[in-house]
């Protein structure tokens, strides 16, 4: 097997071929870093690369495995973690100028539990600044492009995650997404991202944006794949007071379980208005397909939908310049144009606007859980067209804006998957979003699966 | 209310310098827009609101599944 073969191995298979010793975690990593040195300076999706680390790391998961045998599914699989997530030793800057000689002293959960689970880290990816935009183009360190066409916005702000994965430079990767972020790259870039149940995934650790809407999640190129990176961060923090008590489950039991008798709904309002039409052509054949997967089309009604991104984006307004007042008054130049105009304007929101959003997230809330009384699964667009031009900027309009169809999950705290469903007239990928129940993430990754085993749009690759 | 409010400059220098923060009349015009917008757009929760809602729990859904 060729190294680019290796790097668009998927992480479960690889991870079974390191557990049978077939394939060398060393060679793997091996392969990765090179691919990164030759690629990634035109994708500008990584901010930092752990060479040494990462073949230290490689080599003890092949002593290991040889010892004793694998410590799970992923052990010696690589990885590339968002800036985002403290790494203890290593350099965290969030994407931003403020924190750029950032070294933390300890890892965050999440990255503390994928170490135990034995994943290789390749390095740290771009982001938007502090993951406030949804365009990744970074002031400070540089846009990343898109690997389908470099002239356009891998999305953000878990923006380097998805340009890694879409040009074979790692097999999973973690984002975060307070209103879309990891589902707005996953889409632009075509790949697979899950945000899960607000509360599932701990946060500790995390450099925050909005404690009422932050959520962790897996981005990979399959939905086995994510279900596993699932597998291994999900479950109880005692650190994080956010994170729900309930129990880790196993995210795969399902996956192949199918669609018949699954009720899919499909939304009246908001989500389909204003389209590009080559983007509801891809997702209308999406929602075909399952049907004839088995699954059973049932009308959703969310008449307070299109007042879903104001008021997630008054809370996110309001808490992100509460977390940034001291640096926005100690240092506002440190701060690009676009977010530090963002954090201007969360202060002027009042309490009563703020609380007001808060209803309005009650309100939205349970008109999603009564919709999903009748449907097992919401379907909808990931984006309502194809990946911006760098450095094209995102409306914060509801009516037009990028985000404006992901947004609406994070209010109500629900878990939404994306997955790639087609590609558009000028061959960039457009995104199927899934969204589940409270805590039913199994049954998103079953209906993900199902559309994935149907087509073959996630195996499709950019040309590098 | 469903037009956007017009909110003058010096407004929103006062109500920034009332909440901490200095804003010249440049940074003030950049931000009148996007301010104009989404206190425009939250004006209208009073009258869209059901008297009823209230904010959710803090854990959203530990123990309440529907």
């Amino acid at each position: 097997m060729s190294g680019d073969e290796l790097c668009f191995l998927g992480a479960a298979e690889l991870g079974r071929r390191m557990a049978r010793r077939e394939v060398s975690p060393v060679e793997v990593a091996a392969a990765m870093l090179a691919r990164i040195e030759r690629l990634d300076p035109a994708l500008n999706g990584f901010l930092l690369v752990t060479e040494e680390r990462a073949l230290a790391e490689a080599r003890e998961a092949e002593r290991e495995i040889a010892a004793g045998g694998a410590r799970g599914p992923l052990h010696g699989v690589p990885l590339a973690l968002k800036d985002i997530f403290d790494t203890a030793g290593l350099r965290t800057t969030a994407g931003s100028r403020i924190l750029a000689d950032h070294v933390p002293a300890r890892d965050a959960t999440v990255v503390a539990r994928l170490r135990a689970a034995g994943l290789v880290l390749l390095g740290k990816t771009n982001m938007h600044e502090f993951a406030y935009g949804v365009t990744n183009d970074n002031p400070h360190y540089g846009p990343s492009r898109n690997p389908w066409d470099r002239e356009r916005s891998t999305g953000g702000s878990s923006g380097g995650s998805g340009a890694a994965l879409a040009a074979g430079l790692c097999h999973v990767s973690l984002g975060t997404d307070t209103g879309g972020s990891i589902r707005i790259p996953a889409g632009a870039c075509g790949v697979v991202g899950l945000k899960p149940t607000f509360g599932r995934v701990s946060r500790r650790g995390v450099w925050p944006l909005s404690w009422s809407l932050d959520t962790v999640g897996p981005m990979a190129r399959s939905v086995e794949d994510a279900a596993l990176l699932l597998n291994a961060i999900a479950g109880p923090d005692p650190e994080d007071e956010w994170c729900a008590a309930r129990p880790a489950e196993d995210f795969t039991r399902d996956l192949e379980r199918g669609l018949r008798g699954l009720a899919m709904g499909v939304p009246r309002e908001w989500f389909f208005d204003g389209l590009d039409p080559d983007v509801e052509a891809a997702v209308r054949a999406a929602i075909g397909v399952l049907e004839r997967e088995g699954a059973c089309r049932v009308a959703a009604s969310l008449p307070h939908v299109p007042e879903a991104h104001t008021a997630a984006h008054a809370m996110l307004a309001a808490e992100a310049s509460a977390f940034h007042e001291p640096w926005l008054r100690e240092r506002p130049e440190d701060y690009g144009a676009d977010v530090r105009r963002a954090l201007e304007l969360g202060h002027l929101v009042s309490g009563v606007d703020y609380v007001n959003a808060r209803r309005m997230q009650s309100v939205v809330r349970a008109e999603f859980l009564a919709a999903l009384r009748e449907a097992d699964v919401l379907v909808a667009p990931t984006l309502p067209c194809a990946p911006l031009r760098v450095g094209e900027a995102a409306s914060r309009e509801p009516a037009v804006a990028w985000n404006r169809l992901v947004t609406p999950l994070n209010l109500a705290g629900l878990p939404a998957i994306s997955v790639p469903c087609g590609l558009d007239r000028a061959g960039l990928p457009v995104g199927l979003q899934i969204v589940g129940r409270p805590f039913d993430e199994a049954t998103v990754l079953r209906a993900a699966r199902a559309f994935e085993r149907a087509t073959d749009w996630h195996a499709r690759r950019p040309a590098l | 209310m469903t037009g956007k409010p017009e909110i003058p400059e010096d407004h929103i220098i006062a109500l920034a310098r009332r909440r901490g923060l200095a804003l010249d009349p440049e940074r003030a015009a950049a931000l009148r827009p996007l301010a104009e917008s989404l206190l425009g757009r939250l004006a209208r929760f009073a009258e869209i609101l059901p008297r009823e809602a209230a904010p959710p729990p803090l854990g959203l859904f530990e123990d309440r599944e529907p």
